[in-house]
């Protein structure tokens, strides 16, 4: 074990049992799965992504980039989990990732001898080698030997949500920096969020051993949460991610509500998705400590400097028994002084400077720590960390530890900042990027700003914190800044040792070595942005946390260009990965999008409907009886019974649209092609509008109620479009019409009855005294009537299947009385509900048009409809569809189609080429764009735009559908089938 | 995105609907030279690296056209107005 | 099938069809409930639009014949009916009111007899269905519904906002300190029902049916 005896802020009254690999182990509440392991001394955890190199925890943080498990099993499994964020839980279940058969012997890491076909520009020249040596040897092989962990074996079973969030003041950490930024805003009276995505505030006060105000710097940080979350305007939100920066002072984060147990409890989300929309914020993320790249440094057991100390101090666990320390700076020294305090053997620390501060030197000699000024480490051996080689000068020391320690300096974690564009500036003096420009909004405190002593962080954490509340109304308070530690940060640049001996990795979790860094140089491929693409440097799930400065500092290097010319690769959000499941939230399975449900939806249920979605809508599709073997029965028998008798259908989702005021009929006559200002009060009429281009845009028919009073029909599918360029009409183009718009689609169901027989049908459900008489009400008429005994409602005598038929309207809460209504009437004549499938059939035999015609490239011409259009007004679309490209007479236009042979099948989407021509797009003339079966005439009809259509009927041409095996001959007809001279309608 | 709407106060800007620059006036159809001017109206558009007015709707909430004055460099909307003008404005 | 948030949107097991409205009755987590939702059908609604160039005419027979100050933006108003039946308006956009009755009247019928010179009335009775919440649990709710600021200070009593939640559009009015009403379309109802429930289990929920319970 190395747990140490004492110390941490774990508790160890409470053991909590995990498993890795199947192996049962033991952690307290307070670990991590890394610090957990680490304690039961696991170092070895996981096997690389392509050569398959045994790896160990570098980190304590975020930023890791190799500890990667899987975690949970089953439904739940989710790989790449890093285990240094996965706080532990009672059963906790972790699997390594990419060993086979095992991660102790792993036979793939052969992968290694074949490293030199693996590394830079990998894919690019795979990729170019013939693609039979890619199918048959490559994918195979890297299939098998690459990627990182395994999916989840079925669908989540836990929930996910989003929520909304509104402050004056975001501070994005929970460190020095952002806990006084919080602070100060709160105390000033601004209502402040303060997201940290630790489970415990306090950032590096909880890793490190500063004295505060004379207390711990734990005890501080505790404090300073109790008394902040005592306020009534903080919300403290922990296991909190804000991972990326929106416009409008928006940023996301992620808050893991259950990822911290073993499953959610009941009831509650697994992870919430929050949008936090902030008058001001701070930046207060802290910094990430950089590795120097060395041979062999991937080796489990070398670890970032700060990560020892963290596991010291946090989790009261020894990383290594005997400690060596690899740096360029200060403060790794405060690190191996800190192991030491914690009883850590720190046999050596290497700095690559030649020259140390006194205070250093003296206090490892009083530790007894040797120190090799100017050493470096020259390479390493064992399988888990045995033994390092520190080269000075001329000289090699070889040390025997188990642990290394490595520091080359921090980075600032300036991702935020970059959401909005910023590019981070490079700062000499600290060999980091800093913040440039930042969004607008956010401000930069502590260590995400480059200021990395304690002191500086509590200085920054106030004036961020006091100026934000300024900004947002607020006079920030007088505070006294905590007494803390100015430490010293000095640092001397250094990012690889060149000449070290075995592979050097810069991106470990993507194994892009050193050396391939030269490679792509080499290759010409100089630029960050293309260094990343060709190595894959940082395109890992850790997106280079650790590996990108590294690695473009060895590229400037090579280039000798300098770090600040060489910049940065842009970073996007999110800062950590997010899981699809979160950015879902509720939007998933049948809820992956809401259903409207008409007002007879609970009746046809009942009949025994099948559904189908029609944009929003669940509307009846057809219903089957008993012994019907197939859909096409049904609907046949539903249009026969129309077309014989009556059926019944509810048309409530067409959209529905009031417009009433004295300019209702001259604002009709703009937006429609056909005149309305002169329609007769009760009476309807079949409109067409385009859009401004000169294409259609919706059809239906408007009904004139009154003298100032018209009701609008849309189709149902551009329903909302058409509302909203009729807004667009009387708000932009002509605001000086008195036209007053409401939407009565939700407020009137609407049921249509169709067929010879639906006069008989109508009569039984109006109020006695009634007339609905063919002379009281004609085809097209219009009537405002009561039906059930009292119930207003509206009675169309119109019809989209060529039947004698009304569209009755009732308040929506009374739609499924009258369907009720209606088949207790039409019991007589056996009335027939019938479903959208035999609405299109007999539109189709009708030639009426539907969406599939109105695609938004026809125009009223190629429809058959521009006879409708006025010319005696203007009107929307008008100038535009008078182009020559419009009215050429060479343009595809509706006609009818049927088999020559009456027995072959027609398909929508086959395209017209000649009989015997090729079918090439060079003779393309058009193409089906509805077809059904017709169970009136016995054979498949279709509808199409067909090159000068209409003057082409009784011609023979090919439909042509190579995707689905069909080449019908068909012949062109007019696009009506049935009834043309629409005698039924009038009957 | 948030959409500071005169009448909602600011709002997501999933809430509204985008149609582009609100420069273009629809031309006078009778006047000599409308098919051209047409062809400008509905095609032609500016791309100003810059502060544009730009017409949205406000589809879930008020169901006004608006003019919103946004930078398209960086996004950042500095104000919104009604669409119509301000004397039809009923309030 | 048990009873979960993460069930609710996608079983097929009662109660929780999907398509079908969420059944009366507690949900989730036992005990007090955290959210109250009593949905109501029994309301009367109208929608009310200036005529171009009747404001101040509006205004005053408003004033006159009911009593109410229209409001100018997005807040209620109570106003008196005739037959001494109470409604409120609430602005939902310029020149655009919702009046909504907690008696189920001709309520379109009363203001088109007093505004219809000035206004278009249109009736809208049967186009929402109200869900009243209450509880201490309603803020943390909303804040997974809306994308909008409700702290007290922003969004006080008498607020309303026409908004979205989940893809359906929404009107949310703030009856008083505790209380909000929620109005959604008819044909969403059933829809905004497993929403509003899945969002609300873990605080327990409890539905309490009005007169209607949806389509089916």
């Amino acid at each position: 074990m190395s747990r140490l005896a004492t110390g941490g802020l774990i508790d160890r009254s409470r053991p909590l049992a995990f498993t890795f690999d199947g192996r049962r182990y033991t952690g307290f509440a307070g670990d991590t799965l890394a610090s957990a392991l680490l304690a039961n001394d696991v170092k070895l955890v996981g096997r690389s992504f392509k050569y398959h190199r045994p790896r160990g925890i570098v980190s304590a943080g975020p930023e890791e980039p190799n500890a990667l498990v899987e975690l949970r099993s089953g439904a739940r499994r989710e790989p790449n989990s890093r285990a240094t964020v996965t706080e532990l839980y009672e059963g906790l279940e972790a699997t390594s990732q990419n060993r086979w058969p095992s991660l102790d012997l792993d036979i793939l890491s052969v992968n290694r001898l074949v490293a030199p076909f693996l590394g830079a520009g990998f894919y690019y020249k795979t990729f170019m080698w013939p693609s039979s040596f890619w199918e048959k040897l490559y994918e195979p092989f890297i299939r098998r030997a690459a990627g990182l962990g395994r999916a989840a074996e079925g669908d989540d079973p836990d929930h996910y949500e989003k929520a909304n969030a509104f402050c004056d003041v975001l501070v994005i950490g929970a460190g020095p920096a952002g806990l006084m930024a919080a602070k100060t805003a709160a105390l000033a009276g601004a209502r402040v969020i303060l997201a940290d995505e630790d489970a415990l505030p306090g950032g590096r006060l909880n890793a490190e051993t500063h004295e505060i105000d004379g207390a711990p710097g734990h005890a501080f940080a505790a404090a300073t949460i109790a008394e902040l979350g005592a306020l009534p305007n903080v919300r403290i939100m922990t296991r909190t991610s804000v991972f990326g920066v929106y416009d409008g002072g928006t940023y996301g984060a992620l808050e893991r509500v259950s990822d911290h147990l073993r499953e959610p409890l009941p009831f509650q989300p697994r992870q919430r998705l929050w949008r936090i929309v902030a008058r001001r914020a701070v930046l207060a993320a802290g910094a990430i400590e950089r590795p120097i790249v060395f041979g062999g440094n991937d080796r489990p057991g070398v670890m970032a400097a700060g990560a020892v100390e963290t596991y010291a101090n946090r989790y009261g666990v020894a990383a290594a028994k005997r400690l060596a320390v690899f740096a360029n700076n200060d403060g790794a020294w405060r690190s191996a002084f800190a192991a030491r305090a914690a009883g850590i053997e720190v046999a050596a620390i290497a700095d690559v400077r030649p020259t140390i501060a006194p205070a250093l030197l003296e206090r490892a000699k009083a530790l007894g720590i040797r120190v090799i000024a100017g050493g470096v480490v020259a390479g390493t051996a064992g399988k888990t960390l045995a033994r390092i080689d520190i080269a000075s000068g001329s000289r090699t020391d070889r040390i025997a530890v188990d642990g290394l320690a490595v520091s080359g300096g921090w980075s600032p974690n300036v991702h935020l900042t970059c959401h909005h564009g910023g590019r981070p500036v490079w700062r000499e003096d600290i060999a980091a990027f800093v913040p440039g420009a930042l969004p607008p909004g956010l401000s930069v405190a502590g260590a995400a700003g480059g200021t990395f002593s304690l002191a500086g962080a509590f200085r920054e954490g106030f004036e961020a914190g006091a100026a934000a509340a300024r900004d947002t109304g607020f006079a920030a308070p007088a505070l006294d800044a905590p007494r803390a530690e100015d430490e010293s940060v000095a640092l001397a640049a250094f990012w690889h040792v060149a000449g070290s001996r075995g592979p050097a990795f810069v991106d470990p979790q993507n194994d892009v070595t050193a050396k391939d860094v030269a490679i792509a140089h080499k290759e010409g491929f100089r630029s960050v942005e293309l260094l990343k693409r060709y190595t894959t440097l940082g395109m890992a799930t850790d997106q280079g946390k650790t590996s990108n400065v590294t690695g473009l500092a060895i590229m400037a290097e090579l280039t000798g260009a300098g770090i600040e010319a060489t910049g940065t690769t842009i970073f996007r959000p999110p800062f950590t990965p997010v899981a699809i499941g979160a950015l879902a939230g509720h939007h998933r399975g049948t809820e992956f999008r809401p259903v409207r449900l008409t007002p007879t939806h609970g009746w046809a249920d009942e009949q025994g409907a099948v559904f189908i979605e029609t944009g929003a809508w669940l509307r009846a599709q057809y219903f089957p009886r008993a012994g019907e073997s197939d859909w096409l029965e049904s609907v046949n028998r539903e249009v026969k019974a129309v077309r014989s008798g009556v059926g019944m259908i509810d048309v409530s989702t067409f959209g529905k649209i009031d417009l009433q005021g004295p300019d209702a009929g001259v604002f009709l006559d703009r937006v429609y092609i056909n005149t309305f200002s002169t329609l007769a009060i009760s009476k309807a009429r079949y409109g067409v509008m385009l859009r401004e281009d000169g294409m259609v845009m919706d059809d239906g028919t408007t009904a004139r109620l009154g003298e100032q009073h018209y009701v609008m029909t849309t189709t149902t599918a551009n329903a909302a479009k058409v509302f909203q360029h009729l807004e667009f009409c009387l708000q932009v183009l002509w605001p000086e019409l008195d036209v007053q718009l409401a939407s009565i689609s939700e407020q009137w169901a609407q049921i249509a009855i169709a067929g010879p027989r639906a006069r008989e049908v109508l009569v039984g459900v109006v109020d006695p005294g009634t007339d609905v008489s063919d002379s009281a009400l004609p085809f097209m008429g219009v009537a405002e009537a009561r039906v059930l005994g009292g119930v207003k409602a509206r009675i169309f005598r119109v019809s989209f299947s060529g039947e004698l038929g009304y569209e009755i309207a009732v308040p929506a809460r009374r739609g499924e009385d009258l369907a009720r209504a209606l088949m207790a009437a039409g019991a007589p004549f056996d009335i027939t509900p019938y479903g959208v499938e035999a609405l299109g059939v007999m539109r189709i035999e009708k030639g009426h048009v539907s969406g599939n015609e109105l695609s938004g490239q026809t125009t009223a011409g190629d429809l058959g409809l521009g006879r409708m259009a006025s010319t005696k007004k203007d009107y929307v679309g008008r100038i535009m569809a008078a182009r020559p490209g419009l009215t050429d007479p060479e343009r595809p236009s509706l006609a009818g189609f049927r088999p020559v042979n009456p027995a072959e099948r027609l398909r929508a989407g086959a395209h017209f080429v000649p009989v015997g021509g090729p079918a090439d797009a060079a003779h393309d003339q058009g193409y089906m764009t509805s077809v059904a079966y017709s169970p009136n005439l016995g054979h498949w009809i279709g509808l199409g735009l067909i090159r000068r259509g209409q003057e082409r009927i009784g011609e023979k041409v090919r439909a042509h559908d190579p995707v689905r095996g069909g080449d019908v001959e068909v012949e062109i007809c007019a696009p009506c089938f049935l009834d043309p001279k629409g005698e039924r309608l009038r009957g | 995105m948030r959409i500071p709407c005169p009448y909602c106060g600011p709002r997501d800007s999933s809430e509204f609907s985008y149609l582009g620059d609100a420069a273009p006036t629809r031309p006078d159809p009778a006047a000599p030279g409308a098919e051209d001017a047409f062809f400008d109206y509905v095609y032609l558009r500016d791309n100003p690296a810059g502060p544009l007015e730009e017409l949205w709707f406000h589809a879930s909430g008020c169901r006004q056209w608006l003019k919103v004055l946004r930078d398209t460099r960086t996004h950042l909307i500095s104000g919104a107005v009604f669409a119509r003008p301000k004397a039809e404005v009923a309030r | 099938m048990a009873e979960t948030a993460a069930n609710i949107m996608n079983v097929t097991d009662k109660p929780f069809v999907w398509t079908r409205p969420v059944a009366p009755g507690l949900h989730g987590t036992p005990g007090a409930p955290g959210v109250t939702a009593l949905w109501r059908e029994n309301l009367a609604f109208a929608t009310l639009t200036v005529r171009r160039g009747q404001e101040a005419a509006l205004a005053l027979a408003a004033a006159r014949e009911h009593a109410v100050s229209l409001p100018d933006g997005p807040f209620a108003a109570q106003g008196k009916g005739h037959q001494g039946k109470g409604f409120v308006c609430f602005g939902t956009g310029p020149g655009r009111w919702l009046a909504c009755s907690e008696e189920a009247t001709d309520l379109a019928g009363d203001l088109a007899a007093t505004l219809g010179s000035t206004a278009t009335v249109t009736a809208q009775d049967d186009a929402y269905v109200a869900f009243d919440l209450s509880g201490p649990c309603v803020p943390e709710l909303l804040a997974k519904l809306v994308a909008i600021d409700l702290d007290p200070t922003v969004f006080p009593a008498g607020s309303v906002a026409v908004t979205s939640t989940a893809h359906m559009g929404l009107m949310l009015w703030k009856l008083d300190a505790d209380r909000v009403r929620l109005l959604v379309g008819t044909s969403l109802a059933a829809s905004f029902s497993r929403t509003l429930a899945a969002s609300a289990l873990e605080y327990g929920f409890r539905l309490e049916a009005g007169r209607g319970t949806g389509r089916g």
